[in-house]
């Protein structure tokens, strides 16, 4: 765990992308040469659909900085409603975990289609920038008692 | 509340003699003062053992799964018995949820729907009466008279003793009933404003962080809200599972938040915010301001309050395609 | 030729979708391409209406699934030089030319691309930036191989140069390439080439060419495209400024008599709505004006679409022809002329930017083909074969798709295209299918056995290995446990690294593999293969991308690529561990098929699925089979058209294959793609008949509206257009007969009950019809004064000449305004018609002897008990809902069921037997099978985790899980899981889970994240 302001932190960012869409996004981005910040680790998923909320808390849990979901563009999706479905748990989820405090920057969604290279690279060095902004993630590890 | 805990008790009777009820979950007696137990009645003349007071305060809900559970030791399923519930508007909203949820069988339950003019909390008495245990309580019209070990007999307004659940509560008839005992109340004006949810809600981002996890490191993973909480009806829950394992050891506070967070938003657009897990915790975590942003943002984002309507979908497996797109990141 | 074989040419849309269905049915493909990739106009496009998907994710999947389909040979930068020999046996002789880059061998890393000192403009992107000389034509190409292009090359013009082939490691650079000739032999020969856009330099009026602010609304599509030229910024070109005022103006080069063609291009109008909408969204501060004609929004939720292009983007629709487009010189503005159609003067509007409309026309490559082919073209020079199907050429064996039948949109396309395939392999149905399995050893049993895993990384040339310290990572990736095995390699997907990575499997003993090169997305089932090969279960696999994700975009930070390089190698490790070898469920396929409608889509279907040998279960609510089209009378060009329904229901009753039940119904349908069991209930006698099929076809039909509206029922000189038609025809009561005969004036009114609030939909056909029975009224009678009054003539695509032809003839058209509709009045008997004429602007009274109705059409009533039967759904207007209304018009979500005909939407004949045809083909591509293969990664229950409350049931978008009511458990039917996850993200006990995606999997690759190094 990190800790208060380690000079060297940099954040460590997961990422869930959805297989048809924001995954392609993410390999024209590369395709086209854009670069973006180095601190995003991709987890390819089959469709935003089916990112468990658990994955979210889980990778909290674990300490990542900060989490970027990406699904197709609502209406895109490869399975029809997947991410109609996925919408509405995650915009739930946002704001329940902004409700007990944990900053907004730090779990993130978004759409991005396979022709969006570009939108894929800003929303990179978005999150990336918020999070440094907002600094390392403050889960406690105190022990209970 | 007699004359409703009479026709509680010949309803019942009379239920269980025409075998329109196999089971009749209600309340009975306790020893303790200030308080009723759950009891299961299955035979017309143990009916006299139902009571109906200001202390019917379980959500009664959470053993209705239960009931109609198969049997994993016999082959032979016996088909599920026919249960009636007496049913405050909590009760009836958890068995709505329950019913969609496919939990309980809706041609297999009568809901008996009664008043309930919000329930009295004995805890909250007994903090405010402090170390002197409480040996018996008078109710006439809106005033308690307890009277405590030293003798000593304190008046109270109703209203400072309600439990918070029902101060907030502002639906306190079932939604869906088969049977109605008295005049139910309409819904409406909540008993008390719901300050401290506000107040929570207004803080910093910082404050609320620091708030919420003071709160939770009172929390010993006893698993009590768990348990009392009709939703949580998983065979295994997903914190009990190892592969993965989601919440860790328990140890550091991280994995108590990860439970909670878990359990929390399993809750999401299910939640009939009854308070039952807030009076089960032993440690006194304050669950509900928590929990109440998902009923709140379950009613704000979807126009659904769980429990009430027993043909809408719950929300979360649901959509619509239109629905907001308020919370996503345009990088630009 | 000892199995089936077809040839499509043209790789767009239409020749890719004909490709896979054939390949599917069994059937060998070539398929032709001139271009460099495959993917056509579609590949260019930025979106797509009326639901603005984006037409790269869409389309992208479908080029690597040809890519990688092994019934499909892609034959590019090619074209047909001669084709000998008839149906069922044709010799072409087709010319390869030469890319000058070794197909075979080169592994598209691109290197030769970024070192290539010749920059030429990018045709992908309209010119309107550059590529270089060699090069891969657009990132998703399929083949993913460079071409150069010899006129810009400096070497093979100047003799100097030979960069790419120093930098080429694979050495596959081959300046001397020649052009082949290939002689292939098929049984039959699917056109798909498509057709070209108007040149609007040829329209010099408007200014294109000479203002660089006028741009083609195929420009204006990539400049909208995120991976177009501005990355999807609406940019000005002269300033680089956003614009504030864009007008479209439509129909340049449609609807034209001087240049151009005189037809309607039918996409233009929702293109330009679309346009406006995305600007919209990408521009906040932009008026878009839409100068039009009619506003032609035919389509299923077409005019849903413009309504909100108007009210929620704000989109101006002008009604008017814009004469000139003038430069403003002080601002480079552009100034526009346009006569408003009110009777006032001239108007003029000054705009920002302007985007012309082009419409579609036959190109000179159909010309040419169509010659070559001995194949009819009609007066526009669209192929044209049958005006009942038009997936028919003038020569036997040869079938057409796509815009080179006509101007149509992307389903309309696809739907011909999967027609002209059903119909091509319907012709070799005697042959043998090829159904290629590949020769793998038998697979070893690695139960038991602790993880031995393989890690191979790419350097990619130098795509990885300039960035990323390879070495360094293949050290990291030793140290790890369970790591058996880590090398580098120069080309992970060469053929060579294929042996390498099979060696190492046998000799290490290795029972998983992580490769780090590229892409999963085109790569991965290629490894699987090596796998495979192996004799290793190929979903042991996992990729690791630190090419795309990593090499290529942190180029400037090589020590955190090396270090992210580490991560994603790890995680990909963590997840192999985890994965468990699959083996995708296998079920047999009952290979009849139940079409339920025997109207012209029902029996078209019937008989398509009867030409391919199955037998066909078709049943008929009514007595008689027909449907609406028995109403129907004669064509546009008033041939009698009852002669091709008798033909059809003659053809179908008498074919040994097609049992029919008139007077009966679907009683109940159970079970799933290829092993359903039905019961027909017969409504005369209460017979229950049982069957077993392996698909439905859907082809229930629609009906009339009925309508009271403008004195209909009330005066008997007010009939529908059905009455007209069938009284000019002869048939019908005498006295309507008569009353058609004597009558003078007639009044013919649209869009009665369409286009409204509560039918907010277009009938489609109305219009056409109203002109046909016009056309008809005016030959038996010239001197009858015929009025239509109208909204918008919707008289799309090649209909534009019936509706040219009318106004020759004297047929009067007046617009009205939906708030302000004709109001009829009777005077004893004596029609009135009060309309406000808009040149004219004033109320005028027309006396009818005869007014008719352009009812509309209202989706069968019956539909929603068919839905809840198929688990298959309705729209808003209560038609059938497609998967995917782009490029899955006949099909349902749920596998196995197909629609076609009215009952998805109001259509023509020759649409519906298309439609038909494409419905038939797609079932094809089940009942053709014996076996159909279920995904691997599929959903799976954990029964004991289960509490049966049914979320995962009422997410899962192919109704692939039920509640065993009995054992209180979901239930996952492989053979309709698609593996999206959905259910397993749902679920809150984690009781499902998906194969291939597990929670714990998924959980493990995190790990790795934020372990950290
Ligand atoms: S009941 Fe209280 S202490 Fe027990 S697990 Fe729940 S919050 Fe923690
Ligand atoms: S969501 Fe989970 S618990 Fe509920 S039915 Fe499905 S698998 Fe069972
Ligand atoms: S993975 Fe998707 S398709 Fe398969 S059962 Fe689950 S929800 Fe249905
Ligand atoms: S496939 Fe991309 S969100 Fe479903």
């Amino acid at each position: 765990m990190t800790e208060g302001n380690n000079k060297d932190w940099s954040p460590r960012i997961v990422a869930f992308l959805c297989n048809w869409c924001s995954y392609a996004g993410a390999d024209l981005a590369g395709v086209s040469r854009m670069q973006y910040a180095p601190n995003i680790r991709i987890i390819r998923v089959p469709c935003s659909g089916r990112i468990n909320p658990l994955y979210i808390l889980s990778a909290l849990r674990q300490g990542a900085d900060g989490v970027l979901v990406s699904g197709c563009h609502p209406g895109d999706c490869h399975y029809i409603s997947g991410n109609y479905v996925a919408r509405r748990k995650f915009n739930m989820l946002k704001k329940f975990l902004e409700h007990v405090g944990i900053c907004p920057e730090r779990v993130q969604f978004s759409w991005v289609s396979a022709a969006e290279g570009a939108r894929f690279a800003a929303l990179v060095d978005k999150v990336a920038e918020d999070i440094k902004r907002i600094g390392p993630a403050k889960i406690p590890m105190v022990p209970v008692k | 509340m007699k004359d409703i805990q009479e026709q509680i008790i010949k309803t019942a009777a009379q239920l269980l003699t025409e075998a329109k009820a196999d089971i009749v979950i209600g309340f009975s007696d306790s020893s303790l003062p200030m308080r009723a137990t759950p009891c299961f009645i299955t035979n017309a003349d143990d009916a006299q053992q139902l009571v109906w007071n200001s202390y019917c305060l379980n959500n009664l809900a959470i053993y209705l799964p239960e009931c109609f559970a198969l049997d994993p030791h016999v082959k032979e399923q016996k088909p599920p018995p026919k249960v009636a519930v007496i049913a405050k508007g909590c009760d009836g909203r958890s068995a709505v949820g329950l019913i969609k949820e496919l939990q309980v069988p809706r041609e297999n339950l009568v809901i008996i729907a009664v008043p309930c003019p919000g329930m009295l909390d004995a805890t909250i008495a007994q903090r405010l009466i402090g170390t002197s245990e409480i040996v018996s309580a008078e109710e006439s019209g809106d005033t308690v008279i307890i009277k405590d070990q030293t003798g000593k007999e304190t008046k109270f307004d109703r209203k400072e003793l309600l439990a918070e659940a029902c101060r907030f509560c502002t639906h306190r008839a079932a939604p869906v009933s088969d049977m109605t005992i008295g005049e139910l109340p309409k819904g409406g004006e909540a008993l008390a404003p719901d300050e401290r949810f506000e107040e929570f809600s207004k803080k910093s981002t910082e404050e609320r962080w620091d708030q919420f996890c003071r709160e939770l490191s009172k929390c010993i993973l006893c698993n009590a809200c768990r348990s009392a909480c009709p939703n949580c009806y998983c065979k295994v829950c997903f914190a009990d599972q190892t592969r993965p394992n989601w919440t860790g050891t328990g140890g550091p506070l991280r994995d108590v938040i990860s439970f909670h967070l878990g359990r929390m938003f399993h809750q999401a657009g299910r939640c009939v915010d009854c308070g039952a897990c807030v009076r089960a915790c032993p440690m006194g975590v304050d669950l509900r301001t928590f929990t109440y942003k998902l009923v709140k943002d379950a009613k704000e984002l979807f126009d659904y309050t769980a429990g009430f309507d027993i043909e809408r979908v719950p929300p979360l497996i649901e959509f619509n395609v239109d629905d907001s797109d308020n919370f996503i990141t345009e990088p630009e | 030729m000892d199995h089936k074989q077809v040839m499509v040419i043209g790789g767009g849309i239409a020749g890719i979708q004909a490709s896979l269905d054939l390949a599917e049915m069994g059937v060998e493909v070539f398929l032709i391409e001139q271009q460099p990739s495959i993917g056509g106009r579609m590949a260019q496009l930025d979106k797509t209406f009326p639901t603005n998907d984006c037409a790269m994710c869409i389309l992208s999947p479908k080029l690597v699934e040809a890519g990688a389909n092994k019934n499909i040979h892609i034959i590019t930068n090619a074209e047909v030089q001669s084709v000998e020999g008839q149906a069922p046996s044709f010799y072409v002789k087709v010319l390869k030319h030469a890319r000058y880059v070794d197909e075979t061998r080169c592994t598209g890393c691109g290197i030769c691309m970024s070192k290539c000192p010749v920059r030429i403009p990018d045709q992908y992107n309209m010119g309107l930036s550059k590529t270089k000389c060699i090069r891969i034509p657009f990132p998703q190409a399929v083949p993913a191989v460079p071409v150069i292009s010899k006129e810009h090359c400096i070497y093979m013009q100047k003799g100097k140069c030979r960069i790419c082939e120093k930098f080429c490691e694979e050495k596959v650079i081959d300046y001397e390439q020649k052009d082949e000739l290939l002689d292939i032999e098929v049984g039959s020969i699917i056109l798909a080439v498509g057709s070209q856009e108007f040149d609007a330099k040829l329209k010099g009026e408007y200014s294109y060419g000479t203002s660089p602010n006028v741009l083609t609304s195929l420009e204006f599509e990539r400049m909208l495209s995120a991976s177009g030229p501005t990355q999807g910024h609406v940019l000005r070109p002269s300033d680089q400024k956003e614009p504030r005022r864009v007008a479209f103006l439509q129909c340049i080069g449609s609807r034209d008599m001087q240049a151009g063609g005189s037809f309607c291009s039918a996409i233009c109008c929702m293109q330009a709505a679309k346009d406006a909408i995305i600007m919209a969204e990408h521009l906040s501060n932009v008026d878009v004006s839409i100068f039009n004609m009619d506003i032609r929004a035919q389509g299923k939720d077409f005019d849903k679409f413009i309504t909100r292009a108007q009210t929620d983007y704000g989109a101006r629709f002008v009604r008017a022809r814009v004469s000139s487009v003038e430069i403003n010189p002080a601002n480079d503005n552009l100034r526009i002329r346009y006569d408003p159609n009110d009777g006032g003067p001239l108007r003029e509007e000054e705009f920002d930017m302007v985007v012309l409309s082009i419409g579609l026309q036959t190109s000179e490559q159909v010309r040419k083909l169509a010659a070559k082919l001995d194949i009819e073209l009609d007066e526009s020079g669209f192929v044209s074969g049958s005006p009942f199907d038009p997936v028919l050429t003038s020569r036997d064996g040869i079938f057409a798709c796509g815009t080179m039948t006509g101007p149509r949109d992307i389903p309309e396309t696809v739907m011909q295209a999967s027609g002209a395939a059903g119909a091509a392999a319907s012709l070799q149905a005697e042959l043998p299918e090829r159904r290629i399995k590949a020769d793998y050893p038998q697979q070893r049993d690695i139960r038991g056995e602790s993880p031995r895993v393989g890690v191979f990384i790419c350097k990619c040339g130098i795509n990885i290995a300039s960035t990323v310290d390879v070495p360094g990572v293949v050290e990291f990736a030793l140290g790890l446990p369970w790591v058996e095995h880590a090398q580098e390699l120069m080309f992970s997907c060469a053929g060579d690294s294929q042996r390498i990575i099979a060696e190492a499997i046998r000799d290490k003993n290795l029972n998983r593999v992580v490769v780090s090169a590229c892409t999963p997305r085109t790569h991965e089932s290629l490894f699987q293969g090596t796998l495979q090969s192996a004799g290793i279960n190929p979903y042991l696999f996992e990729f690791a991308n630190i090419r795309e994700h990593c090499s290529w975009v942190h180029q400037k930070e090589p020590d955190k690529a090396t270090e992210k390089a580490k991560v994603l190698t790890k995680m990909a490790i963590n997840k192999v561990i985890c994965l468990e070898p699959l083996s995708p469920k296998t079920m047999p396929v009952n290979h009849d098929a139940l079409v339920v409608g025997g109207g012209v889509a029902g029996l078209t279907a019937a008989l398509e699925l009867a030409n391919h040998g199955c037998k066909v279960h078709l049943v008929e609510r009514q007595e008689k089979f027909g449907g609406n089209f028995r109403d129907v009378h004669f064509t546009m060009d008033g041939q009698p058209s009852q002669e091709f329904l008798n033909a059809l229901i003659e053809k179908v009753t008498s074919n040994p294959n097609i049992h029919s039940y008139l007077n009966s119904d679907i009683a109940e349908v159970k079970g799933f793609v290829g092993n359903f069991k039905s019961k027909i209930h017969g409504n005369n006698n209460d017979e229950i008949t049982e069957i077993e099929h392996g698909a439905v076809i859907v082809a229930t039909g629609a009906s009339e509206l009925e309508t009271d509206e403008y004195l209909r029922g009330r005066e008997p000189g007010v009939v529908t257009l059905r009455e007209l038609e069938t009284a000019l025809a002869g048939c019908g009561t005498e006295e309507l007969k008569e009353k058609v005969n004597k009558a003078q004036s007639v009044v013919l009114i649209q869009c009665v009950g369409s286009r409204c609030d509560e039918r907010p939909y277009c009938s489609r056909i109305c219009c056409n019809k109203s002109i046909k029975n016009a056309l008809k009224l005016k030959e038996q009678n010239p001197d009858t004064n015929i009025y239509v009054l109208y909204r918008d003539i919707r008289a799309y695509g090649l209909h534009e000449l019936d509706y040219r032809q009318a106004r020759e003839k004297g047929i009067i058209f007046i617009r009205y305004q939906e708030d302000d509709k004709p109001v009829v009045t009777s005077e004893n008997g004596a029609l009135k018609v009060h309309i406000f004429e808009p040149t004219l602007r004033r109320k005028v009274l027309i006396e009818a002897d005869l007014i008719g109705l352009a009812v509309g059409i209202a989706a069968g009533s019956e539909n929603k008990v068919i839905s809840q039967m198929l688990k298959i759904p309705l729209n808003s207007e209560g038609f059938f809902l497609e998967a995917h209304v782009k490029l899955r018009p006949v099909d349902f979500a749920t596998d196995g069921v197909f629609v076609c005909g009215l009952a998805h939407y109001p259509k023509d004949v020759s649409e519906s037997v298309a439609q038909a045809r494409a419905a038939a083909a797609r079932a094809m591509t089940v009942l053709s099978k014996d076996t159909i293969e279920a995904e691997g990664k599929v959903s799976q229950v954990r029964a004991e985790c289960c509490a049966a409350c049914g979320a995962c049931v009422a997410v899962c978008p192919y109704a692939a899980i039920e509640i065993d009511e009995i054992n209180r458990v979901a239930v996952v039917n492989e053979s309709l899981c698609k593996g999206c996850g959905a259910c397993s993200a749902t679920c809150r006990s984690c009781a499902i889970d998906l194969r291939g995606f597990r929670d714990e999997q998924l959980v493990v690759a995190m790990e790795a994240i934020v372990e950290w190094l």
